[in-house]
């Protein structure tokens, strides 16, 4: 479904990425680890769109996103979302809650998704609903985000996220804010929610264990080249690569 | 009982939550309403017509018919002042308005667009903030001519430059934050994002700067109709009032103190309330 070839990218004289190269399956999710600074949000970027490529090619559904422009460009945008790492920086402060959930909806009347079309011309509704399919309740449409706690603000996000019904959701470390009990549940959530839409997941992170929880393949991005790439139950194999080794042995002494 | 209370505290506007009791802003919003109001009522309660002299009565201490008395052409001071409000704060309140109906505009798109429109327009900021505001004011409106509208072009000139700059220095800040980058990914357009996510955040902080600003402009336009650039006699203005007093400063200083004082209490109730929204908005660095 998605196929990155060999990408790079880099700001002024700084590589930040070089030859990244994977593949990703429909309904499939997709660790992505790193340490900070390892290009691990670029390749997000990268792929919903905020940044352009210098070499290689993204294509999603067999559209290679570098050719298309204008209208077009739009439309197969809305196949891929994202959710944030700081939920409190990815809402907008000033704006209620419900307004944030259904902006992407406003902006493609055409699209309309499964769970919506009966109240497709209703923001409240939609958002109502939506707030529903990530566990909250209907009760906090009004708020603004600062009368959130955390996890919920994260629960917007991700309700935001899923509101186009996209076939790819990239997380960028979208527990990582959040506290240990509440990441749990973050996670679950996004575990239900891939099953009921058959989303695919890019999910970026620099922690060892959520990774291997959520996803059923890892890749290993260190310093812009990804190192390794294997299934998610072949953590523990000897046929690693050293630096995914090191990851793992820094992740056990925690 | 206490949930009666929290109801009642509760604040109107969320998002203009009260930090702390401000008593001074108070003080300067009271003292705004009532010139406000005066100026309003103006033409009703004047005891005298403005404009007629009355050479008989030049230089006549207060009186009942005359309140403060009277000025060098024998016309009433008092009813001066309050017609001379109209201008004063009327022009004050246009050239405000104009600066930030151009301010905002120009420094969304300058910070959001960027690129070269952002390099022109700063760069032309730049050539109008090397000299002094008060100086470059002087230089306009001298060349267009003295004339009131002349005035108003010449203050809004000099005056957007601030506006500009410290909107496209909130918009800079702004669009790299994820909410700006969720929206785009979303599929909101370029002028979506500006009306709707970048323009509320730079409300607050333009309404504290404008407040902030009144005071200012009502120098620059007094300032002005003094050196004979603004208001043409015999119209009444407070700064041209305080030019046909100058004469007599040494001998009959209450000619420049009446309109002085009116110059000075606007100005410091503008300032007391800039500075008191400024703590309740929470908008720093101004």
């Amino acid at each position: 479904m998605l196929q990155v070839k060999q990408v790079s990218k880099s700001y002024q004289s700084n590589s930040v990425l070089t030859d990244v190269s994977f593949q990703m399956k429909q309904g499939e999710c997709l660790g992505l680890i790193g340490e900070s600074g390892s290009g691990k949000s670029t390749v997000a970027k990268l792929i919903v769109g905020l940044e352009q490529l210098d070499e290689g090619q993204i294509i999603l559904n067999g559209i290679d996103f570098q050719s298309l422009k204008g209208p077009k460009l739009r439309k197969a945008r809305r196949h891929v979302q994202i959710v944030f790492q700081d939920p409190m920086a990815s809402l907008n402060p000033k704006l209620r809650i419900w307004k944030s959930i259904v902006e992407p909806l406003e902006n493609y009347p055409e699209v309309v998704p499964v769970f919506l079309k009966d109240v497709r011309n209703d923001g409240r509704k939609m958002a109502g609903i939506l707030l529903e399919k990530v566990g909250l309740p209907i009760s906090l449409l009004d708020r603004y985000p600062h009368q959130l706690s955390g996890g919920q603000r994260q629960r917007v996000a991700i309700a935001r996220g899923i509101s186009l019904q996209p076939k790819l959701l990239v997380c960028d470390e979208p527990t990582s804010s959040l506290d240990v009990s509440i990441q749990a549940q973050i996670l679950n959530l996004l575990g239900d929610l891939k099953r009921e839409f058959g989303m695919s997941y890019l999910y970026i992170s620099h922690d060892m264990a959520t990774v291997q929880y959520m996803c059923e393949r890892i890749a290993v991005l260190k310093e812009g080249v990804l190192v390794d790439s294997f299934l998610s139950d072949d953590l523990f194999s000897e046929t690693r690569h050293c630096y995914t080794k090191l990851l793992v042995d820094a992740a056990l002494e925690n | 009982m206490k949930t009666a209370y929290a109801l009642l505290m509760r604040s109107f506007f969320p998002r203009f939550k009260v930090k702390r009791y401000k008593p001074l802003a108070l003080i300067g919003f009271i003292g705004l309403a009532v010139i406000i109001l005066l100026t309003i009522i103006g033409p009703f309660i004047v005891p005298n017509d403005p404009l007629t002299a009355n050479m008989a009565e030049r230089l006549a201490a207060p009186s009942l018919s005359y309140p403060l008395g009277t000025d060098h052409m024998g016309r009433c001071i008092f009813s001066r002042l309050i017609i001379g409000s109209q201008t004063t704060l009327g022009i004050t309140a246009i050239v405000v308005a104009t600066v930030i109906l151009i301010g905002i505009p120009l420094g969304l798109l300058s910070g959001y667009i960027g690129g070269r429109f952002d390099s022109f327009m700063m760069r032309m900021a730049d050539g109008f903030i090397a000299l002094p505001e008060f100086i470059l004011a002087i230089a306009i409106a001298g060349f267009l001519g003295p004339s009131l509208f002349n005035l108003m072009i010449a203050v809004v000139l000099v005056k957007w430059i601030s506006y500009t700059r410290v909107v496209r220095s909130i918009v800079l800040s702004e669009r790299e934050k994820e909410y700006i980058l969720a929206a785009r990914v979303g599929g909101s357009s370029t002028w979506k994002i500006i009306t709707k996510h970048l323009l509320p955040q730079v409300i607050s902080p333009v309404l504290v700067l404008a407040t902030l600003d009144i005071g200012k402009v009502i120098l620059i336009i007094s300032s002005l109709s003094y050196l004979g650039l603004g208001a043409q006699p015999p119209d009444p203005e407070w700064g041209a009032m305080l030019n046909d007093g100058r004469p007599y400063f040494q001998t009959i200083p209450e000619l420049m103190i009446y309109p002085g004082m009116a110059i000075f209490l606007v100005v410091l109730s503008c300032n007391l309330i800039g500075e008191g929204l400024r703590d309740k908005l929470d908008v720093k660095s101004m």
